[in-house]
């Protein structure tokens, strides 16, 4: 019988940018301009990224790097708040295994002419698959990639 | 213009009952056994529908029975039998956001009966709830998790 057992942990991360709140709002709504930023790192191979950006509405892309494992993202929306708020859930599997639900609110606030953005993730850890670290390391250079993709534009 | 806000929160109840985790995790999966429980304290439930299998989605309004004015749309994230069930549910008042959650009940047995942990994170939307009034709300359904099981 497999050890079933949760673990809950909160981290959050602050960047700020210098592109205004509905530049780096816009980074999130559109597919084409989130799948620039979004979806691990660079030797990874990766499917198209997948955005209905709205309330309700799903998000999936998959990707890992060549020798495995598959990492499979599934976000739903659940509060949007143009320029300003999303929040979602979201799922991770490693191949078909389940390894955390989480929570991730995303807030935009203006700041001189940039954007302070504030991310925080409430997760469970499910099954002794706890990364907590790793999920924030993860998620910083996700932040990195996304700031990398405004000074591009 | 709403001003906008997000207070994050974690809540933890742990309760302890004397029928065995398949019986309390019945009262998740059955509709009748959930109808007997799933709204805080005296409030009522004016519509609820039922979709208890991972990826399923519910919708539940339900408050004080002369204004039903709150909106709960759950999704089942992971489901193990007896054993573990992990969902996220939005709420909203008229349409207004009051918080998302995701919330993890585990059950495990204790003896012949049953320990219960519930661990609801939380993102409590422009001040519209709190954490000391929704663990309250929670207290109130698990204590009568216990009183149907019992009976």
């Amino acid at each position: 019988m497999t050890e079933r057992s949760t673990k809950h942990a909160t981290f959050t991360i602050e960047r700020t940018f210098s592109a205004p709140p509905s530049r780096v709002f816009a980074a999130y709504a559109d597919a084409k301009s989130k799948a620039r930023w979004f979806g691990g790192p660079e030797d990874w191979e990766k499917s198209n990224l997948k955005l209905d950006f709205k309330v309700g509405g799903r998000e999936s892309v998959s990707g890992g790097p060549p020798e495995g494992p598959i990492h499979y993202y599934n976000a739903i929306y659940q509060d949007i708040v143009p320029d300003e708020r999303i929040v979602l859930t979201y799922e991770l599997h490693l191949d078909k295994t389940r390894i955390s639900v989480s929570l991730g609110t995303t807030e935009f606030k203006p700041l001189g002419s940039g954007t302070r953005l504030l991310y925080t993730e409430q997760a469970v850890f499910l099954d002794g698959y706890d990364d907590a670290g790793l999920r924030e390391q993860g998620t910083r250079g996700l932040f990195d990639n996304l700031a990398r993709s405004l000074e591009m534009q | 213009m709403t001003a906008r806000s997000v207070q994050h929160g974690t809540i933890r109840l742990e309760r302890r009952y004397k029928a065995a985790p398949a019986r309390v995790f019945a009262a998740w999966a059955e509709p009748k056994a959930r109808a007997q429980w799933d709204v805080p304290g005296r409030w009522v439930i004016a519509e609820q529908s039922f979709d208890f299998r991972e990826g399923g989605r519910e919708l539940k309004r339900f408050g004080p029975s002369d204004d039903p004015r709150f909106v709960a749309d759950t999704l089942y994230l992971d489901i193990v039998p007896d054993r573990r069930i992990v969902f996220s549910y939005s709420m909203t008042s008229r349409g207004e956001p009051v918080s998302v959650s995701l919330t993890t009940v585990a059950l495990s047995a204790d003896g012949e009966g049953t320990r219960l942990l519930l661990v609801e994170q939380v993102a409590f939307l422009d001040g519209k709830d709190n954490a000391a009034n929704r663990e309250e709300g929670l207290a109130s359904m698990l204590d009568k998790i216990g009183e149907s099981v019992a009976a």
